[in-house]
């Protein structure tokens, strides 16, 4: 069993690399890996509508410890994103974690806004990723003072509220045999959260870019000051 | 064999032909939306209830569209919603559960599950307070889908019912959002007018993901789209009230950026999804052309008439039109001929007609897969503009196109059957829910990517 563990925790760092690979190697890529083609709407020169509630649920974090979503967001803005580690698509979850990083290593050049800034990301794949796994991938993408959780559910039945709350399409497809399959086809969907628990934008691979994430971001502080 | 290869996810930020190998099932939709390649499994009809025909209300009409299946070609599910909406256009949401359509005289929208059961669709929900949610917007009509929400543009207002209007935006579960009024003469909403026209007319909506661009088009108010076409014709005041133009938004921040003169009724919008393309189409329904909407050398949005449609002087009255997925076919049905026309747009600057044929004795929509080799058309376009008598046919009709002529496969007769008139059709598949679609006889997924491209 310990060898079987092994061996997922240096996937997950093998994923990990081949998601840093992937930011050299942008060509025919989602925009995150890249430039942006087009200069986006200046932080505050627009309006970010509320378009739903967010949801809570019981998670599993990297030490097993049990969590709230809400608590883990506390007064933050949150950027949730779901995942999975066994996602193979260079502009599925690579993607998101990789512009997550990017978001942070901006935060963490400018550490006041660290203290009202969270990020979620939350495996829809508890069969695989174990809280080792979840905390393999902390380990690749965490850093500096911005607080990046990696989470992870004790079972489908506290996940599926999660996924069904906020719309995150994901399913194991059987094939022709009736077996279900170890992938997940899923939509990449990245969400942002203000610190009244609203979902304010809801990001897919041709616009999650962390120019966009963090004029949005500022945006939304911009709004917190006004209030 | 069947093949069934399945892609969830695609669009246009990059250059597709180098990175996707099978794509969607539509070349016309949301370049958000969770995409099946291969084999449709249905083909959803939005349809009109007629009195005399059938039970006379609108309906979700399902066809099986799998030649695998002992039912292919026939209908094999009516969903009648309880009344007469003047049912017109639909569209499915980001991960294709549900299929909105609207009503554009009763303003409801209808919201069918079509992932339960995809034989089987059910009504999951009917939106009944658009105008008032949205601040005075009439005629829900394109439903097109946005991460997690529906933008629905809409034809009029509950002022005056003319073609003044805007959008609405909702989230997947049908909640309001917000509403984007068209710029108009008399508030630009940080616009530039750049020709003629700000008439704030709506109608279709597009964008241009790898660009952060939207584009709108205009159409004509309740008081023309409910009138008799007959009368409507010798109404000189009433043909006053037609769109004359476009507008350029800025998608990101739903800002109206520059309102573009394209005289004539420009109905629907089609997106090149290469993003080295930077333009779309439109074709304008008065003036017979088909229009460039394109982005020029100095990063400015332009339109400009590319090429008629026909012959302009004998009002032929194009109505839908749809572009390959390699961007270079674009396929243009003109209602009063009853005819579908292909034209070589390789060179978007100067397209080339290259092959027609009539269809029916009237026409509207057309819908093609994503290799282009089937083409479905459809017969509706509103209730009381439709031909009379004998000229009403109410279809669906699948053709074969291999690249040189069509070859038609089936016909299903919405009158024959009791259903009524024929409007908008949306595929749908097993597949697209991890599922086998259980009525076919080979019935086997022989390939899925995961996210398999961009959205």
């Amino acid at each position: 069993m310990k060898s079987v563990r092994v061996r997922q925790i240096l996937l997950v760092f093998v994923l990990s690399l081949s998601c840093t690979a992937a930011l050299v190697h942008s060509a025919s890529r989602g925009p995150g890996w890249g430039e942006l083609s087009y200069e986006p709407p200046a932080a505050g020169t627009y309006q970010l509508p509320v378009i739903m509630s967010a949801t809570n649920g019981v998670v599993l974090k990297d030490d097993h410890s049990t969590a709230n979503l809400f608590d883990l967001m506390s007064d933050r803005i949150v950027f949730l994103s779901f995942i999975f580690t066994r996602c193979s698509d260079v502009n599925g979850c690579p993607l998101a974690n990789a512009v997550l990083y990017k978001v942070q290593s901006r935060i963490n050049q400018r550490p006041e806004l660290a203290k009202d800034v969270a990020l979620l990301s939350i495996s829809f794949d508890p069969e695989f990723d174990t809280p080792e796994i979840i905390s393999a991938l902390k380990k690749s993408f965490q850093r500096g003072v911005v607080d990046w959780e990696f989470l992870t559910t004790d079972n489908q039945s506290n996940l599926q509220p999660i996924l069904d709350g906020y719309g995150q399409f994901a399913v194991r497809p059987h094939d022709e045999h009736g077996v279900q399959m170890d992938e997940y086809v899923h939509l990449l969907r990245v969400y942002l959260i203000d610190k009244k628990r609203h979902v304010r934008n809801i990001y897919s691979v041709s616009f999650l870019h962390p120019d966009i994430l963090m004029n949005d971001l500022e945006t939304l502080l911009l709004e917190s000051q006004l209030e | 064999m069947m093949k069934r290869i399945i892609y969830l996810a695609m669009a246009a930020v990059i250059p597709l032909a180098s990175v996707f190998t099978v794509k969607a099932d539509e070349t016309c939709m949301s370049p958000y939306i969770a995409k099946i390649t291969g084999q449709e499994d249905y083909v959803y009809v939005w349809t009109l209830g007629v009195e005399g025909i059938g039970d006379e209300q609108d309906k979700l009409v399902t066809i099986d569209a799998n030649p695998s299946s002992d039912t292919y070609g026939t209908v094999v599910n009516v969903l009648s919603v309880g009344g007469r909406n003047e049912a017109h256009h639909s569209g499915l949401s980001d991960d294709r559960k549900y299929l909105w359509a609207g009503g554009l005289d009763t303003n409801q929208i209808f919201i069918f599950d079509i992932h339960s059961d995809p034989r089987t669709p059910t009504l999951h929900k009917v939106i009944t307070d658009f105008t008032d949610k949205s601040g005075g917007l009439v005629g829900p009509h394109t439903f097109y889908a946005l991460p997690g929400r529906m933008l629905v543009t809409a034809l009029s207002n509950n002022v005056d019912h003319g073609g003044r209007t805007g959008m609405a935006e909702y989230n997947n579960a049908g909640e309001f959002i917000a509403t984007h009024w068209m710029p108009t003469d008399s508030d630009l909403r940080g616009a530039t007018k750049s020709g003629q026209f700000a008439d704030g007319y709506g109608y279709d909506v597009r964008v241009k993901a790898d660009m952060n661009v939207m584009l709108t088009s205009s159409f004509t108010g309740w008081s023309n789209y409910m009138m008799d076409f007959g009368q409507m014709l010798q109404d000189g005041a009433a043909m006053q009230r037609f769109g004359n133009t476009m507008i350029v938004w800025d998608m990101h921040a739903r800002q109206p950026k520059k309102v573009l003169d394209v005289p004539g009724t420009p109905l629907e919008i089609r997106c090149a999804w290469d993003p080295s393309n930077r333009y779309c189409f439109t074709s304008t329904a008065l003036t017979s052309q088909i229009w460039l909407i394109y982005e020029d050398d100095q990063g400015e949005w332009q339109a400009k008439a590319v090429a008629d449609i026909g012959d302009p002087s004998s009002i032929p009255l194009p109505v839908d039109i749809s572009i390959t997925s390699d961007d270079k076919g674009l396929w243009v049905d003109t209602f009063l001929e009853g005819k579908a026309r292909y034209y070589d747009i390789s060179d978007p600057h100067a397209p080339k007609q290259v092959y027609e044929k009539v269809i029916g004795k009237q026409i509207n929509m057309v819908s093609q897969s994503w290799d282009g080799k089937r083409v479905y058309f459809s017969s509706s376009l509103l209730g009381n503009w439709d031909k009379l008598g004998d000229d009403d046919e109410q279809y669906v009709k699948l053709y074969h196109w291999d690249g040189e002529q069509l070859d038609h496969k089936w016909t299903v007769d919405f009158y024959a059957e009791g259903l009524g008139r024929a409007h908008q059709m949306r595929f749908g598949s097993y597949a697209l829910y991890g599922k086998i679609n259980p009525n076919t006889k080979l019935a086997k997924i022989d390939e899925i990517k995961v996210n398999g491209g961009l959205n």
